[in-house]
């Protein structure tokens, strides 16, 4: 099958998130209504000659930031004791566990016998962890589809509770600082020189980000639910999709949500702020939608959070609709004219439930949108 | 669970010397177009996906979906990786740096084989190929999947080794098996009659019970302690068995989908973290593979 749809309706009952911006859902929707700091600089000597990154890190905390937002996301949704032994844990990272794994491997590389990676239990390390710590007892998974391994993380568990095969579900996603990704980014030569601007004609790249967001999902009725979407491969290029796959992705993701494009209210584009996949991002959604509705990208504000996107700017999406706005893009000043681009929101617009699109695209051509769905209610 | 078709399977193993194979190499002469820039992953999962499409007598459906399942993924390259960066001072190359991404390998089968289709990278330690067939769920009742348990070793291997915490004198292999679930497979190899949990010991016994067929061969997990269960009377036990310590389990279901005459297998585990057990039933029908399902 090429798209996922859930069967029995499935429904978001609590999120938590911490990004650059800070902690919380309603931290980010007070951030997001306002112009954001400039990402921080950090400097590394890891190649021989000091370099200054820009980039959107946490602030210091001893808490760890997934078991932070998945005791926030777990609390919000009020999630029993008696609901934890079949609880499932959807856990997507691009990252995984290499953040602590290189913190490790520099304090003993020097010694004869040191390795990287000293990953016992593989990639679903993490994911086994949380599962432990919370009493999280159903399955566990880790996702890696690279920068939609969050996405797909919460569109399978979606899926898993709409065919009835789960009751609960825990979907996590994070990035955290770590040297590969940094310097991997920097020989693909997509790293911004200041700030990343999605979809502005000026734009240099992205800036990385780091954070966390949790989402739990239950077939119980509550404010948001998510419709349906679609995953998709593009196998024309390992680092880039096409305009025609993210098209397709769209119309496929619209279709299992029984939506038509004018049904949407507001999409949240991937916008990393490369040049090539906003060309290709703009060029789909114009395909897809006769008129676009209201499009951000979250990018600008708090960094490309790679695995961890999915999860993290469906919470912050969540975040400002709770207070009665769809966010502005970051960065953006002036549309492409040649080729034609878009133009995301420059400044916050009201709006107080709808429809909304989201998109997640990764390296290994993964394509991967759905929708989610808020009555209309009244303003935070 | 619905009952779930798997129309053909394949694979292979290589025991891991003092030198890593020559994959590419190896995935050239096995006729793999996706070679020149893919890691050693990829073309072992290239190889593993090409014995079982050729055991299914033909190629998938444009919209077969690819799982790929592997505990530890690209492991090889992002170590040495992260060796060259942080201890050497050598930035990734960008291929290498691409091709760390873990999904890369199962963009690759997908390209060689023409798909235009959904795709995931799955992982969940030694349970990896369960994770992939527990998330398809109901919906691997439905339309085409290949399903792939690609597990590769990191060189060397003495650091390997105590990386998944085993003894220095441990044989290692690498390992690459995959499943075709096709719904539509008029003489499928095997069908997958469940995978469920169950919340306890008696409930699992239960389950096992209810399999009822007297040529059942019975595997109990890594995660079961002997004695811990009353098995059925009159069932064949047999041990999880290959080098490849997280590739096992799916090596399993490839061989006993294999062998020529009718069978039920039944595997039981219990996950860490997890509440209760997991079983999964398997039946072998026997069928030959391929011609019968050639398109």
């Amino acid at each position: 099958m090429s798209t996922t749809r859930p069967r029995r309706p499935v429904y978001i009952h609590g999120a938590g998130a911490w990004t650059a911006l800070g902690r919380g859902l309603d931290t980010h929707a007070q951030a997001l209504a306002q112009e954001v700091p400039p990402a921080q600089r950090v400097t590394l000597d890891a190649c021989g000659e000091a370099r200054e990154f820009p980039f959107h890190g946490l602030a210091a905390s001893d808490e760890d930031p997934v078991a932070a937002v998945a005791r926030d996301a777990l609390t919000a949704a009020g999630i029993t004791p008696a609901q934890r032994p079949s609880c499932g844990v959807f856990f997507g990272s691009t990252c995984s566990n290499l953040a602590a794994d290189e913190v490790a491997y520099r304090a003993r590389m020097h010694e004869r016998d040191a390795y990287p990676l000293d990953l016992a239990d593989g990639h679903a390390v993490v994911a086994q962890q949380l599962a432990e710590s919370e009493e999280l007892g159903g399955p566990h998974f880790f996702f890696g589809t690279a920068c939609s391994s969050s996405g797909n993380a919460l569109l399978h568990a979606a899926a898993m509770i709409g065919r009835g095969e789960l009751d609960t579900a825990l979907v996590v996603g994070t990035e955290r600082f770590n040297r590969l990704s940094l310097y991997g980014f920097d020989a693909l030569e997509l790293l911004a020189r200041e700030r990343a601007r999605p979809f502005d004609r000026a734009r240099d790249g992205l800036v990385l980000g780091e954070g966390a967001a949790a989402l739990v999902l239950s077939p119980a009725p509550a404010p948001w639910r998510v419709r349906g979407g679609a995953t998709l491969v593009d196998t024309d290029s390992p680092t880039g999709s096409s305009e025609a796959t993210i098209a397709r992705v769209i119309a496929q993701a619209l279709t299992h949500a029984e939506l038509a494009p004018d049904d949407i209210t507001a999409i949240k584009a991937h916008g990393t702020a490369t040049v090539l996949n906003d060309r290709a991002e703009s060029a789909g959604l114009h395909q897809a939608f006769a008129e676009l509705p209201p499009t951000t990208s979250l990018k600008g504000a708090i960094g490309h959070t790679l695995g961890g996107c999915g999860a993290i700017e469906t919470a912050l999406a969540i975040a400002c609709v709770e207070h009665g706005y769809w966010p502005a893009s970051a960065g953006f000043r002036h549309a492409e004219t040649e080729p034609p681009g878009l133009a995301p929101l420059a400044r916050p617009e009201a709006l107080d439930g709808g429809r909304f699109l989201m998109n997640f695209f990764g390296f290994g051509g993964n394509n991967c949108a759905y929708v989610l769905e808020r009555g209309h209610h009244a303003p935070h | 669970m619905h009952r779930i078709n798997i129309r053909a399977v394949g694979g292979r193993e290589w025991p891991a010397g003092e030198q890593p194979a020559d994959m590419r190499r190896e995935a050239k002469a096995a006729g793999c177009r996706e070679v020149r820039r893919g890691n050693r992953l990829s073309c072992m999962a290239l190889l593993g996906a090409l014995d079982c499409t050729a055991a299914g007598g033909g190629r998938p459906a444009a919209d077969a979906a690819v799982h790929l399942a592997s505990s530890y993924g690209n492991v090889a390259d992002t170590a040495s990786l992260v060796e060259a960066l942080l201890r050497d001072g050598q930035p990734p190359a960008p291929l290498a740096f691409i091709n760390s991404s873990t999904n890369m390998a199962g963009f690759y089968v997908a390209r060689e084989l023409g798909l235009d289709s959904p795709g995931l990278m799955l992982s969940r330690g030694s349970h990896s190929v369960l994770a992939a067939l527990e998330l398809l769920g109901g919906d691997a009742a439905e339309g085409q999947h290949l399903i792939g348990a690609v597990e590769e070793c990191a060189w060397p291997l003495a650091a390997h080794r105590r990386r998944l915490r085993l003894s220095p004198d441990t044989p290692l292999a690498e390992g690459s098996y995959w499943l075709w679930l096709d719904s539509a497979c008029e003489r499928p190899v095997a069908l997958l009659h469940g995978l469920r949990r169950h919340p306890d010991r008696a409930e699992v016994e239960r389950a096992l019970d209810e399999t009822g067929d007297a040529s059942r061969t019975v595997v109990l997990g890594t995660g079961i302690t002997e004695g811990e269960l009353t098995l059925p009377a009159k069932v064949t036990r047999q041990s999880l068995t290959g080098d490849c310590p997280h590739a096992r389990i799916a090596r399993l279901l490839v061989e006993f989908s294999t062998r020529p005459r009718p069978g039920h297998l039944c595997l039981v585990d219990r996950e860490p973290a997890s509440t209760g057990y997991l079983l999964l039933h398997l039946e072998r029908t026997g069928a030959p593979a391929h011609a019968e399902n050639a398109a």
